[in-house]
């Protein structure tokens, strides 16, 4: 995103910098000076950062934004941070000798020039938005606004030349009035123009690496190229040629997918648990899964599935039984459980069915790990031609290189090729290129069209990371290792051939690693055992739309705790995962997916991968679930498939697993802060209030700092009972005034800055909403009612 | 005998007067500890730690990080976002946190004050140095606790006090109803520190760190028996230790 920030003080207050410029300008040159009536200066700043926008705006509201004292003008972007118009104009209001004539001179460091300030403006912004990015860029520079009628241009180039700029280091231009007053100079793709075309985009990129270039010579028969790669053929098993053991490092490569579909039972916390399970809760059935892959060093999530009959016993015994078994697991695993839900269906079946999930984590001492998803290069290692020397010197180089590579951490993965064909070796990287790959054949059409059809020689491909490809050509190129950069790996969900800019072949991700023998329904129930009448409605889970904010501490069991649950596994870092649960009838279908999709990342979220567990499968369940891998591509594993005619119910257990950049960005059910204005918003499922929730419509959703349910149906009691529940995590009060009914909703958290944006957008779609009142400082809950009656509840006492 | 406290001076780069503090602190009694906002974010002192290992948190003047963003915001940003930590939290649970000129700023800009107030540089700012005839204005102040007239040295004289004039009713009601304790000069009347709800949290603009013994004034030789007297900066280092104890 780029962005244009200027800032100077606000009209009322004076600027001793331009004042002091004035006076220079007096002592060495009297007859300009008397031209120069009037003189503010404004720090501006030209951003290139890489970041959702409501993050950035948030960044550049802490970075730049100093309401006392300073205006700051960002175009379109903040408006309310300026004055009255959002423009200069309102800086030039304040000119004793308005209407007059105004001029600007425009610095800015050349692109070249090391930019101290602009270097420590970036580290400010990349602290606040919690990660570092080498394609984040910042140049700083400076406006003076100057009047006088009488001014003219080589009068201004005179003050640019010798008092404002210094040439060596910094450019600088002349801006006329109109453009002053325009906000045309904050658009993206002026700021884009000056900033230089981005290096870290499409083709252009891959090109600046491609040695020998040349334009294609022949025609070249897309669609022959298309059918093949849509082709789910039969691939052929990856030759292991190699003169050398060590050469195969395939399984360390793939090491990150298998960790999702790891067979449980023979790990020996599983058995443990059964085991303690059993002996607290009799003849209830569990499973447990892992997952590997997403969590950082040494850490690995447990999410186990526990479902039981309850035979006749009252629910909330069985409930506190799970309890305590899940704690006594967590003591004996040293794995801490951050998450238990308890569903049950105590109306339509006898004995009274139970299921509960619970998220654990732990920490084992050797898990290897492995993060997916990262944009690398990818770079083919190996003599097209045949070798000058022997295939054993050359593999040894080639080892030796891969060993350095992989000691600094450099490369995400390395596959081997000898004996394949290009299409058979992508084919068989879903792990690696999960989400997309482009593949550049411009001056390399000879290449692609020989390894498309004829197996490699002696080859690899490397993952090479963006950041650190540098490093590995400038390595190769010193041990003479011939290499071709051929394409990159992308988030796009498409895999792309491009020539000269133009992606002659596109197709989904999902297509092209289409597998003509499997299919998931092999694994599933083929057929519905139960189909009946919706008469069984889902279990009524707590707080639907709501997040729950819990920060990890090692020593703490938080049990009971409705989701999604929002993990930081480590101390240290402020990453974590969000999981988010949900339990479908058989109503389930596509938008139910959607929507939880679509909420967790209005939420914060990175979807990583999905956890689906089913008793009692409907057909339908499992065309929209194959669906929704196809579509999104998604990791998908199923925990529990389960068939009992005992029971007659259906019902499917979904868990998202997504990652989070910073856990204390996530909005949760908490009021957070004193002064936020608090909403009502009318709704239940579908209706525009929880659309926009759930982040389907409008952008302001960032504007939010919690969301919490009304639940229950006791009239006032329950919006107390909410009210109360958001204010206890954090101690704080709140004043409200109750007016109508307030039922089959939420209550929002606005802060003050953000309350326009966010009551405009809900006006625009069409969200009833209904101002309550304000979060305080003080522990009380001050209710006062339509007559005007204040009733208070102290938040200490009942915390 | 009392207990020893330990005070963090967290500098950052273009901080001044980290010694300074850490004589002045030592010698009223604290074990100190010079920690930069890197190495502090290297050792991965995270909020707890800070509570559990430090009574005192002082942030020194200078000229952090050149000023870049403004005095302090880019030490504030850091703190708030790279270290995790809360000073109100931290005073909350009985800490002291003190930021002298650009550590004022840096308390300002995390809004310990609330977001009604600002420093900045006056208009006819020559960036003059010099010693100022400062009052304790309130009672609720720690590290001014018992003190009367003290004269300090200032880095910025030109630089004021400035209260948001969309809020000034309110927020200059505030200073006076909520107690917040002040430091004003005492000609002028200009509000040169300001101390937050709990007490614990003061910033101010003079530099009690440069005022530690009576022979830091330029005219000490006037009254030369007092040359081993301390200086009256060192009065509000005492305060901490006091309350410390």
């Amino acid at each position: 995103m780029f962005l244009r920030i200027e800032t100077g003080f606000k009209a009322e207050f004076s600027d001793p910098e331009a004042n002091r410029l004035q006076h220079k300008i007096a002592e060495i040159h009297p007859s300009l000076a008397e031209k120069v009536r009037w003189v503010r200066k404004l720090k501006v700043y030209w951003l290139e950062l890489h970041a959702p926008r409501d993050k950035v705006v948030q960044a550049v509201q802490i970075a730049f934004k100093n309401p006392v004292t300073n205006w700051l003008f960002t175009g379109d972007l903040l408006p309310s941070a300026a004055g009255s118009t959002g423009t200069l104009y309102d800086l030039m209001q304040e000119s004793p000798f308005r209407p007059g004539i105004f001029h600007g001179i425009e610095k800015r460091t050349r692109l070249q020039v090391h930019d101290e300030e602009a270097v420590v403006t970036l580290d400010a912004l990349q602290t606040i938005l919690g990660r570092k990015l080498p394609q984040d860029r910042v140049v700083s520079g400076e406006i003076l606004l100057l009047e006088g009628i009488r001014l003219n241009q080589s009068d201004l180039e005179w003050i640019a030349r010798n008092w404002f700029t210094r040439e060596k280091f910094e450019s600088w231009s002349l801006l006329s009035e109109d453009e002053l007053k325009r906000n045309s100079r904050f658009q993206s793709e002026q700021v884009a123009k000056y900033l230089g075309s981005s290096h870290h985009q499409g083709a252009s990129r891959l090109l600046q690496f491609r040695q020998n270039l040349q334009p294609a010579k022949n025609v070249q028969n897309w669609d022959h190229v298309n059918e093949c790669f849509k082709s789910s053929m039969p691939m052929s098993e990856i030759c292991e040629t190699m003169v050398d053991e060590e050469w195969q490092v395939r399984a360390e490569v793939q090491f990150a997918s298998r960790g999702l579909q790891i067979d449980t039972k023979t790990e020996v916390e599983f058995n443990l648990v059964k085991q303690q399970l059993d002996a607290v809760a009799k003849g209830c059935d569990s499973k447990l899964q892992t997952i590997l892959s997403v969590l950082p060093d040494k850490n690995r999530l447990w999410i186990s599935e526990v479902y039981t009959e309850t035979q006749g016993e009252h629910p909330i015994r069985v409930r506190s039984e799970f309890e305590g078994a899940l704690k006594r697991v967590a003591e004996t695993t040293a794995t801490p459980i951050v998450q238990m839900k308890c569903y049950e269906d105590p109306h339509e079946n006898d004995p009274t069915f139970f299921w509960s999930s619970s998220v654990s984590i732990g920490e084992i001492p050797n898990a290897e790990q492995k993060t997916q998803g990262n944009l690398v290069d990818l770079l083919w290692i190996g003599f097209d031609q045949p070798p000058a020397y022997t295939n054993l010197t050359f593999v040894q180089l080639m080892k030796d290189a891969l060993k350095h590579a992989k000691k600094g951490d450099v490369i995400d993965f390395a596959l081997p090729t000898s004996g394949k064909t290009l299409l058979d070796v992508l084919k068989n990287s879903e792990t690696s290129l999960l989400y997309g790959f482009d593949l550049v054949v411009d001056g390399m059409l000879d290449w692609f069209n020989t390894y498309l059809a004829k197996p490699f020689p002696i080859s690899q491909i490397w993952g090479v990371h963006l950041e650190k490809k540098d490093w590995v050509i400038s390595e190769l190129r010193s041990r003479n290792i011939p290499f071709l950069h051929f394409g990159t790996s992308s988030l796009t969900g498409d895999v792309r051939v491009i020539e000269s800019g133009v992606a002659r072949v596109q197709l989904k991700i999902a297509e092209f690693f289409k597998k003509g023998s499997q299919s998931m329904s092999d694994d599933l129930a083929p057929e519905a055992f139960f189909v009946q009448e919706s008469r069984l409605q889902p279990a009524k889970f707590k707080n639907r739309y709501s997040v729950e904010e819990l920060l990890l501490k090692p020593e703490t069991y938080h049990v009971n705790v409705p989701s999604p649950v929002v993990i930081r596994p480590k101390l240290s870092s402020w990453a974590g995962l969000m999981v988010l649960s949900d339990l479908c009838g058989v109503e389930f279908n596509a938008q139910y997916m959607e929507y939880l999709m679509r909420k967790c990342t209005a939420l914060g979220g990175q979807i990583h991968s999905l956890q689906i567990s089913m008793l009692n499968g409907l057909q339908d369940w499992l065309t929209t679930v194959e669906s929704l891998k196809g579509q999104y591509g998604i990791l998908l594993s199923q925990l529990e498939i389960k068939s009992d005619p005992e029971i007659q119910s259906h019902w499917l257990a979904l868990q998202l697993v997504s990652k989070v950049s910073d856990v204390r960005t996530v909005r949760s059910e908490d009021f957070k802060y004193a002064q936020d204005r608090i909403y009502w918003l009318a709704g239940s499922f579908e209706e525009p209030a929880t659309r926009w929730l759930a982040g389907i419509e409008g952008r302001y959703q960032s504007g939010l700092h919690s969301a919490v349910a009304i639940e229950g149906s006791n009239g006032t009691q329950s919006v107390i009972d909410t009210l109360i529940f958001a204010l206890l995590k954090r101690k704080l009060g709140a004043e409200i005034k109750i007016s109508g009914r307030l039922q089959n909703g939420f209550f929002v958290s606005v802060s003050e800055n953000e309350r326009f944006g966010v009551e405009e957008e809900w006006r625009t779609i069409g969200v009833e909403f209904q101002f309550v009142g304000r979060v305080t400082s003080s522990p009380f809950l001050v209710i006062r009612s339509e007559d005007d009656q204040v009733q208070t509840i102290s938040i200490e006492d009942l915390g | 005998m009392s207990a020893k406290y330990r005070a963090l001076i967290l500098s950052s780069p273009g901080s001044r007067g980290e010694f300074y503090f850490e004589h002045g602190l030592k010698t009223v009694g604290f074990d100190t500890e010079i920690l930069s906002v890197s190495e502090a974010v290297d050792l991965k002192i995270d909020h707890d730690q800070l509570c559990l290992k430090y009574k005192v948190v002082v942030l020194p003047g200078g000229n952090s990080y050149a000023s870049v963003l403004g005095g302090g915001r880019v030490l504030a940003i850091k703190i708030d976002y790279a270290l995790g930590w809360s000073l109100q939290k931290f005073a909350e649970r009985g800490g002291l946190v003190l930021g002298v000129g650009t550590g004022f700023q840096t308390l300002l800009h995390l809004g310990v004050f609330g977001d009604d107030y600002a420093l900045r540089i006056n208009e006819n700012s020559i960036g003059e140095e010099g010693w100022i005839k400062v009052t304790p204005m309130g009672s609720r102040c720690v590290w001014l606790r018992g003190l009367g007239t003290m004269e300090l040295p200032l880095n910025q004289i030109d630089t004021e006090f400035v209260i948001d004039p969309f809020a000034y009713v309110e927020a200059s009601g505030r200073l006076e109803r909520l107690g917040l304790s002040c430091l004003k000069d005492e000609k002028q009347d200009k509000i040169l520190g300001l101390c937050d709800q709990t007490g614990r949290i003061f910033g101010m603009l003079p530099h009690p760190e440069y005022f530690l013994s009576w022979t830091n004034l330029e005219d000490w030789m006037m009254n030369p028996t007092r040359a081993a007297a301390p200086g009256q900066g060192m009065a509000i280092f005492e305060n901490a230790n006091h309350f410390a104890q």
